[in-house]
This record gives structure tokens, C-alpha cells and sequence, in this order.
């Protein structure tokens, strides 16, 4: 063995060297896209590579070691971790970003493919898996434990070639790994914040100290109307001649919908103000508009705004000394807006009809200004949604309750979708009640809840009709915890985690698009039934003297009458003759 | 009017028992609403028997998954091919249905505590003869008060499967009361394969079924001789009964071997056995804490960690604790020892609700001739009036606690502890009225004095 190591290591450096320049890549881009109504969407994505072989050997360059070590330790063959924040609004802003890849429900959420022979095993890794993460995001991604995972057979496909990764593996290790499992988990009641921003940035090459990284701030990230992070690992194989080249690639991204009027303000008086009337354009037409009265004009036109008042800090150079041959920069406006470029080194610009791409100077800082300007054109379409969803919780009371989801599909052909719902065991569903008012349920996959072990995982493959809204609803009941069950803010309720909704790509000769598409409904909030934590003695001792009393009860109605009997026994003896019968009743 | 006074001058239980029906079913038909708002109700569905959980179960059931796998249903599995062959109670129809079923499972059960009450059981045992057997409550009254009264008419209405536990009981005292021991054990194993705590009333109803064999062959010896006063019993030869070892042998035989079939025979409906942890470590673990009647729920709310086990076994074994007392000590009076281990189990059951507490109420009228007693020395007028202030108070703290949020569990709790103190006191009365019933019997210069405790 160590002999064909050595005869084989001359080879392995020449490769190794060969390839230096092509297994480890790193790019990131930032998308900017002006949103109706004032918001800006920031999208910025970094992407990382590493061989395998490197990855086996543990040498990493731009690949995060701390990251890495966590995969390789826990047999992890893909990944995706999400915090997120807010909601995306479909109606006003359209389309997801990424078809609604990159995002999670609210709060964390994490899934992953983890190589194992048998389901305990996958159980332990899991456990590893999510305790290791909690560490390194801060996240308390611990709490993710057996009652919160779900194991969904239709809502996710990995996005990696995991097969030949497996292939490639069991080759280089010289065993099999045994079968992937797919384990899910949410925590739809952590927040989201700088804490766990930092450790993300970390990650990076740059750190966030280059590169659109720089502008990163927790300040204005976590301001901002939505905002979603996300960790993405995935094995990427390519057949080369006979046998298969995998790479481990790394896609780190944050989403965000900043309130460009909002993230302007001054750092030093952040205090919205309303602006001295001589400042403010007034309606003359209405007939009170006077010196002292005014009616303001509605806004027209496109806002004014610069990337480093929104962002609070100036973009630095790029990451990469040598700069990277793709666009880091991209901006989508439509070709008539005027776009200031604010950089001391040369910057390509590219125009095109509604995107504008920019490289980033290799050493001084970056910025785009676009000044107010009201546009000839009408403002773009945004692109309709592919479904919209919501999620309500009907009823009142702490006993019982009801969902009640409703997914609108707007477009004139007829969509499959996958509804996943993972709910906590004291939610207790009860499956024969549920219904759809139109369209059909294809296929359903549904595990029971066990009590404090394992919560409800609930698939639908639903078929929704052409222009139609569908009403999904089930009864539930809620279940009274034990006393240390319950959070210290018991009355707040419990976070019950958003549904994942996959709309599968359709048929593509309606017109329908052949990409599926994500999207999540909102986070819940469910009151559950609290028992009194602050007289929890007082009611106990009041149960055990009733059960005291009532064994006592039956012995005194026993022993009350042996007592009397007893007092009145001499005379009754004689006459009854009978003391045996008295001695065994006593 | 005058015709309704001739029937039930000429057919009494013709009556009473149509009237019942009607009732049930009129009820169910002029409110649609009625039955399924009785079964949320938590006061007549638990864990263990909620009928909107029973259908859970079964829709499970028809789609080939297995049922316990699960943490919503934890009845007997046999009840899923039965209320498999009914049609959905979700519409109107097979609700009627449903309500017809009940209907007639509580004719049934009225059927045999008639029976008990006409089979003398209360008043004559083989070594006792009550000197108030001529104040037996007749058994249609005890008919009338299980048909009549609200738990048991609400219950029937909300459907819970403990209905099935209350008729197999049933059953099987009435069987015992008629010295058939096999089909005694029989209808007691059914019941506890439905809900595990009926097993505590094999003691009680061993002693009663020995007891009525052991009369049933005085009688028939008795006839041969053609002595008819009470005097030859004690005359009679004890070498003619049974061994007592040999009968609680065969009973106890007859029992496992139907709990074995049981079981069995579930299995054979399932694909594995995880009913058994579903449906028997429900109530011996008590995962489940919706509120109820009983007095479990809260204390293992609030019960710190360390402590659960030991308190789940105290309180079991402390249900346990009366079954054999209470058959030795009331061995003269062998239904007695029955009707108020019934009685207590309904009371300390984990799961406890109103419908057991219909049915145990009912029984205690098949031993009606102490009653008065129990209404002369002691508080039964109280305890009486404790219930029903419990039944008017008990749906309102509810629901102050639940919905209006202006009480605490506290207040739900406080009123089922004095319900059930009430019936603790019931209870308790009437074990003294039968027990002076017998001391009177032996020392009868003693009779209507006072007894006080020295």
C-alpha cells in the first residue's frame, strides 16, 4: 500500500501542479435590481471550488477550511443552510431572486445528504452535522434534534451529481459509504443577526474586507425588508475521457430588499423627519394649498441613490489581485437610466438592453450613483410569480384549530406542485380532515407524530388548475406540554415552521417555464394551552390530600364500624357466640 | 296521557327503552351539530377514546398505513375493522348511523344492568342475607337512572369507545351474577384489551362469580332437600362447592387465554405488534395531557422529571391497592365489592371522563337497598350537590381558561378535584352503608345508633 503511495506521489504532484490553476476557483458577483416602490434588491453570491483529491487531503485555498473539516467529518455529501428573514413581497417585487433556490423559511433552515449504511448512523452524523454547525454560525442549530427532523422524499433533489461523487469516493477510499439520506430540519423561531453574519463572512476568501464583500454591513443587512443568507456544498463531477472529474463547489449568497429612502438616512440622525415646507413640492390644485398648507406631489420617477449611502460603506477593490475574468458587478436598470460610475481605475461597462456589468478595480474603492430621473418608458414588468401561497391558522382558543393554506396560481396553465409541511409533535394534525377545494391530490407521503420524538412530515404533489386558488385545510389539535417543556416565555406560543412549497417545471408547449421553482409561506405562530408555573405545589398538595382522604375514607368506613363494634363487643359475644367471625372483620 | 300511564303500568321497560332511543336519536337529528361539538368536548373524549381520533385512526387504517405509528390514536385495534364496515360519520348520514350505534350499545348495556339489578346479587350471597332486601330498588329505576342521565346520555351522543368498556364490564358482571364464569372472564378480558384498567375488576368479580356458583349449588341441593329457610344455608355442606383454587385457576385461564386471542387477532389486522406500546403505555405513561375529569393530568403537568415514573407507579399501584381489600373485606357481599371497584377506577383512571362515571353511577343503584344508610348517617346530599355544581362550573372554567384567557389552568383544575372528591365521598358512603348493613345484620341492637369513631 505505502509502496504504490510513493510510486504514485510523483504523479499525484505533477497533476496536482498541472491543475493548480483549475480546481480551485473562486468568483462572487453582485447583482443590483431596483424593486417597485423605492426597494433595491442586492443579491451578492461567492462561489468557491476544490478538487476532490484536495479536499480528501484536506488542502484547501479558497474552500473553507472550518467548513470543510465539519463535511468531511460528517460524511456530508451536499449541504444547504439558510437564515432567513422578512417576506418576500410577490405581489409588488415579482418573481423570486434564484427561482427561490437560495432561500429559506424564517428563522434557520438546513438540509442536507449524509452518507451512511444504516439509519442510526445517519442519525449520529446528523447530530454531529448540526452541532458543529451551531458552533461555527452561532446559530442554535442544536436544537434541531429528532423532533424537528423530517426526511422529505419529494420536495428536494440534490443538486450535486451525487452519484459519481459516490462512485469517487468509494474509489479513493477503497469502501462504500453506504446509501445518502436526506435529513431536513427548521427552526423557525431564531433570529437572525450580526452574530451570525460574521462567521458567514469568515467563510470568505477576502473575510469581507475586499471584494463586494466589503459591503456587507449587519447594520444595514439586517435592516433590510427581507433579507436571506445561505450556505450551499455540493459535489460537481464532469466525465473526462473514461472517468469522472468532481469538484466540491461552495455557493455562499445573500439576498436582500433594502428601503433605498431608509438605508440613505444619516448614520448620525437616523430619526425620519418630515422636510421643511419650502423643500417639499406642493399640489397646487387642491384648493387648500397655501402658504402654510401643502399637499405633497406623488413621487415620480426613479429614486436617487448611491451604492455606498445604501450600503453605509464604500465597495473596495476586488478581492482577487488579479482580478477575475467574469463581471463583479452587475446592475439591471433599464438602458435609459443615467448610471454615474464612481471609480479612479477603469471599469468596463458593458450595456446591453437592461443590464449594465462592471469589473472592479484592482485597487481603489467603487461606487455607482444613480441620480433622480423620471423615465420616458413606463417602469418594468416585473415578472408574475409562479404561485403565490399563504398560510393562516383559523379558529381560536388554545384547544384546537385549524390550517388553512390557499396557493393561487395566476397563469393560464395548470402546475404541479409540492407542498412539505414539517410540523412539532403538540401540534397534533388530523389527516382525515384534510381537503382541497379544487385541483387534485396526486400523491401523498405522511408520518404520523409520535409524542415528544418525532414530529408530523406532511407531502403533497398537488396539481392546481389553470387560473385558480386552491384551499388546502386540516384540523388540529394543540397539546399541553409537561411544565419544563414549556420556553420561558410560555405565553408568547410556539413557532411553528413555514411550508415549503416546489412548483415543478410544467409543460413547456403552454408556455410554462421548464425551471422548478421554490418558494416558502410564512412562519406561524401557535398559542398552546399553559398550565400555572407559579403555584405548582399548592395544586399538588391538594391532589395528594384528596387521595389521602380517600384512602382514608374507605378504611374509616371500614374501620369505623370494627371501632363500634368493638366498644359494644363483650355483651354481643355472649349472645351471638360467634368471635371468630369479629376477629378476621377487625 | 292515559293510554302512556297503561303502557308503562303494563310494559315498563318497553317505555323507557323507546323513550331512550328517542331521545338519542332526536337529539341527533333535530341538532346536526350536536354530536360532533360532545366529541371536542373534554370532559367526554380523551386520548384514549375520542371518537374524532378513532377516525383518524381508521382513515390510517384504510390506507394501508399502520395506525399506531403514530401518536394521535391509541385505541384497540379491533375497532377498526368494525367501524371500518360504517360509513363516513362526516356526513350527515353516517353520523345518524353512528348515533344508532351508540344508541343501541347503551340499550344493550341498560339490558344488563337490569339484569344485575333483577338477579338478587346485591342482597343474598352464599354466607349473607341483607336485612333490607326488601328496599332493592326495583331494576327498572336503576334502568332509568343509566338511560336518563345526562353523562350517559351526553356520552352516547359524543361517542367515545369507552362506551364498548362500560357494556363488556357490564356484561361481565351480569354474567357473573348468573354464575357463568366463562363468559364473565370472557367480557372481562374484552374490556380490558379495550382499556387495560377493567383488569382490576377480575379479584372483585372472581369472588362474585365463585359466590354465585357456590349459591347456585346450595339452591339446587336445597330444592333436593325442599328446605327453603334461609337457615339451611348455613347448614349446607361446603364440600359441595368447587374448590376455589381450581376456579380461580380456570377463570384466570379463560381470561389470558381471550386476552391472547385478542391480541392475536389483532396482530393479524396489523402489520406489526407497535399497537401494544400504542394502546397499553398510553395510559400506564401517560403521554398525552389534555385536560380531562381525572386527577392525572395536572400532577404529571407539573410533576419535576425525576420523579414521573415513580409517580405513574404510585398512582397505578394506588388504583390497584383497593381491587383485592376490597373483595376480601366485602366477601359477603360479592356485587358490592364489584360496583364500587368500578366506581373507583373510574374516579383514579388516567383518562378520566364523564361517561364512566355515568355507568359506575348507575351500577351503585343496583346496591340502592343501603342507601338510606348512607342518606341518614352521612353526606351524600353534599356530595350530590358538589357534582352538580362540578357539571354547571366545570365546561364554564374551562372555558374561561381556555378561550376567554381569564383564568388559569388552576380553575379547570380545582373543579375536577372537587368532582372528584365527590365522588370519592359517594363512594365512600356507600362501602359504609354496606358495611353497616352487614354489622347490623350481626349486632341489630345497634341499629339506627350513631357510630362514632373511638
Amino acid at each position: 500500500m505505502k509502496l504504490a503511495v510513493l510510486l504514485g506521489l510523483p504523479a499525484t504532484i505533477l497533476s496536482a501542479v498541472y491543475a493548480a490553476t483549475d480546481p480551485h476557483e473562486y468568483r462572487e458577483h453582485l447583482h443590483l435590481k431596483p424593486l417597485p416602490g423605492g426597494s433595491l434588491y442586492a443579491g451578492f453570491s461567492f462561489n468557491a471550488t476544490t478538487s476532490l483529491g484536495s479536499y480528501d487531503k484536506q488542502h484547501y485555498r479558497y474552500f473553507p477550511r472550518s467548513l470543510a473539516q465539519i463535511l468531511h467529518y460528517t460524511h456530508t455529501a451536499e449541504l444547504h443552510l439558510r437564515f432567513s428573514l422578512g417576506r418576500w413581497d410577490e405581489e409588488t417585487w415579482g418573481s423570486r431572486p434564484r427561482s427561490g433556490l437560495r432561500e429559506g423559511g424564517n428563522g434557520v433552515e438546513l438540509w442536507a445528504w449524509l452518507e451512511s449504511d444504516a439509519e442510526r448512523k445517519a442519525e449520529e452524523r446528523w447530530s454531529d452535522l448540526v452541532n458543529s454547525l451551531s458552533g461555527l454560525f452561532c446559530a442554535s442549530l442544536n436544537f434541531i434534534d429528532s423532533g424537528k427532523t423530517v426526511r422529505p422524499l419529494l420536495s428536494f433533489d440534490p443538486e450535486g451529481s451525487l452519484r459519481e461523487y459516490q462512485a469517487m469516493q468509494e474509489r479513493v477510499t477503497g469502501r462504500g459509504q453506504g446509501e445518502l439520506q436526506l435529513l431536513h430540519g427548521m427552526l423557525p423561531h431564531e433570529v437572525v443577526c450580526t452574530e451570525n453574519l460574521t462567521p458567514f463572512l469568515k467563510l470568505l476568501p477576502c473575510k469581507g474586507k475586499a471584494g463586494i464583500s466589503s459591503l456587507l454591513d449587519g447594520h444595514k443587512v439586517f435592516d433590510s425588508e427581507w433579507q436571506t443568507m445561505s450556505v450551499d456544498v455540493r459535489p460537481a463531477c464532469h466525465a473526462s475521457g473514461t472517468s469522472w472529474e468532481c469538484q466540491l463547489e461552495i455557493q455562499q449568497t445573500v439576498d436582500m430588499v433594502l428601503n433605498t429612502e431608509r438605508s440613505q438616512r444619516p448614520h448620525d440622525d437616523p430619526i425620519p423627519r418630515p422636510k421643511p415646507i419650502e423643500e417639499i413640492k406642493c399640489d397646487a390644485s387642491k384648493s387648500y394649498n397655501g402658504e402654510d398648507t401643502c399637499y405633497p406631489v406623488a413621487f415620480e420617477g426613479e429614486q436617487e441613490w448611491t451604492l455606498s449611502k445604501i450600503f453605509g460603506r464604500p465597495l473596495r477593490a476586488s478581492c482577487l489581485a488579479s482580478g477575475s475574468d467574469t463581471h463583479d458587478v452587475s446592475l439591471a436598470v433599464p438602458s435609459e437610466r443615467t448610471v454615474e460610475v464612481i471609480s479612479k481605475s477603469t471599469v468596463s461597462h458593458e450595456g446591453d438592453n437592461s443590464t449594465r456589468s462592471y469589473y472592479l478595480p484592482d485597487d481603489t474603492d467603487f461606487d455607482l450613483h444613480l441620480p433622480q430621473q423620471v423615465l420616458a418608458s413606463n417602469q418594468q414588468e416585473s415578472e408574475t410569480a409562479s404561485v403565490h401561497a399563504s398560510r393562516q391558522i383559523t379558529g381560536y382558543g388554545q384547544e384546537r384549530g385549524g390550517m388553512h393554506t390557499t396557493l393561487h396560481n395566476p397563469h393560464p396553465w395548470p402546475q404541479d406542485v409540492i407542498y412539505l409541511e414539517s410540523l412539532p409533535w403538540f401540534l397534533r394534525p388530523y389527516v382525515h380532515t384534510l381537503s382541497l377545494s379544487a385541483g387534485t391530490i396526486k400523491k401523498t407521503y405522511y408520518t404520523p407524530l409520535l409524542d415528544r420524538q418525532r414530529g408530523t412530515q406532511l407531502e403533497l404533489l398537488i396539481e392546481l388548475p389553470a387560473e385558480s386558488t386552491v384551499e388546502l385545510t386540516y384540523d388540529f389539535e394543540k397539546a399541553i406540554l409537561r411544565y419544563s417543556e414549556y420556553p420561558p416565555d410560555a405565553n408568547r406560543g410556539f413557532d411553528i415552521p413555514a411550508a415549503v412549497i416546489r412548483v415543478l417545471p410544467g409543460n413547456s408547449t403552454l408556455g410554462a417555464p421548464t425551471r422548478e421553482n421554490y418558494l416558502r409561506t410564512t412562519s406561524l405562530l401557535l398559542p398552546l394551552p399553559t398550565p400555572d408555573f407559579t403555584k405548582v405545589r399548592q395544586g399538588l398538595a391538594g391532589l395528594k390530600k384528596l387521595l389521602a382522604k380517600s384512602k382514608a375514607g374507605v378504611n374509616a368506613g371500614d374501620e369505623s364500624n370494627g371501632k363500634t363494634m368493638q366498644e359494644s363487643s363483650s355483651p354481643v359475644k355472649e349472645e351471638n357466640g360467634r368471635p371468630k367471625e369479629h376477629k378476621k372483620s377487625r | 296521557m292515559e293510554a302512556l300511564t297503561r303502557v308503562y303500568n303494563d310494559h315498563p321497560k318497553t317505555l323507557l327503552f323507546t323513550s331512550a332511543a328517542v331521545i338519542r336519536i332526536l337529539l341527533a337529528i333535530a341538532w346536526p351539530a350536536l354530536p360532533d361539538l360532545l366529541t371536542s368536548r373534554v370532559e367526554i373524549s380523551t386520548a384514549v377514546n375520542s371518537f374524532k381520533r378513532l377516525q383518524e385512526g381508521l382513515f390510517l387504517y384504510d390506507h394501508g398505513l399502520d395506525p399506531y405509528d403514530g401518536g394521535i390514536f391509541h385505541q384497540a385495534p379491533l375497532f377498526l375493522p368494525l367501524f371500518s364496515l360504517l360509513p363516513s360519520p362526516q356526513e350527515s348520514i353516517g353520523r345518524l348511523i353512528s348515533v344508532l350505534l351508540y344508541t343501541a350499545l347503551d340499550l344493550f348495556s341498560a339490558e344488563l344492568l337490569c339484569q344485575i339489578a333483577d338477579s338478587g346479587a346485591a342482597t343474598q350471597s352464599t354466607s349473607y342475607t341483607s336485612p333490607r332486601r326488601q328496599r332493592t330498588w326495583r331494576s327498572i329505576s336503576v334502568v332509568a337512572i343509566y338511560l336518563f342521565n345526562p353523562y350517559t346520555l351526553l356520552t352516547c351522543l359524543g361517542r367515545p369507545t369507552t362506551i364498548f368498556t362500560t357494556f363488556f364490564v357490564l356484561l361481565s358482571i351480569s354474567h357473573a351474577c348468573q354464575a357463568r364464569m366463562a363468559t364473565s372472564a370472557f367480557a372481562l378480558a374484552v374490556a380490558s384489551y379495550i382499556s387495560l384498567h377493567p383488569a382490576f375488576l377480575l379479584p372483585p368479580i372472581g369472588v362474585l362469580c365463585y359466590d354465585r356458583v357456590c349459591l347456585q349449588r346450595i339452591s339446587s341441593s336445597s330444592q333436593n332437600a325442599k328446605p327453603t329457610t334461609s337457615k339451611a344455608n348455613v347448614t349446607i355442606d361446603q364440600h359441595r362447592f368447587p374448590s376455589a383454587l381450581q376456579f380461580a385457576f380456570s377463570m384466570l385461564t379463560t381470561y389470558a387465554s381471550t386476552t391472547a386471542l385478542l391480541l392475536a387477532l389483532s396482530r393479524l389486522l396489523l402489520p406489526s405488534w407497535t399497537f401494544i406500546p400504542s394502546v397499553y403505555l398510553t395510559p400506564l405513561q401517560l403521554p398525552d395531557l389534555t385536560p380531562n375529569t381525572g386527577l392525572w393530568w395536572y400532577f404529571f403537568t407539573e410533576m419535576f422529571e425525576p420523579f414521573r415514573n415513580f409517580f405513574l407507579g404510585v398512582f397505578w399501584l394506588h388504583m390497584f391497592s383497593y381491587s383485592i381489600p376490597l373483595s376480601l373485606r366485602l366477601r359477603k357481599q360479592p356485587l358490592a365489592s364489584v360496583v364500587l371497584m368500578w366506581g373507583i377506577c373510574c374516579v383514579l383512571e388516567p383518562y378520566a371522563h364523564i361517561g364512566a362515571v355515568g355507568g359506575a353511577g348507575s351500577l351503585l343503584c343496583c346496591v340502592g337497598h343501603v342507601f338510606e344508610l348512607s342518606t341518614a348517617h352521612r353526606y351524600t346530599f353534599p356530595a350530590l350537590a358538589a357534582l352538580l355544581y362540578c357539571t354547571l362550573l366545570g365546561p364554564a372554567f374551562h372555558h374561561l381558561w381556555i378561550y376567554a384567557g381569564s383564568g388559569n389552568a388552576n380553575f379547570f383544575y380545582a373543579i375536577t378535584l372537587v368532582w372528584n372528591l365527590g365522588l370519592f365521598i359517594l363512594l365512600t358512603d356507600t362501602l359504609y352503608a354496606v358495611l353497616r348493613d352487614e354489622w347490623e345484620c350481626e349486632r341489630p341492637e345497634g341499629k339506627g345508633k350513631d357510630v362514632r369513631q373511638i
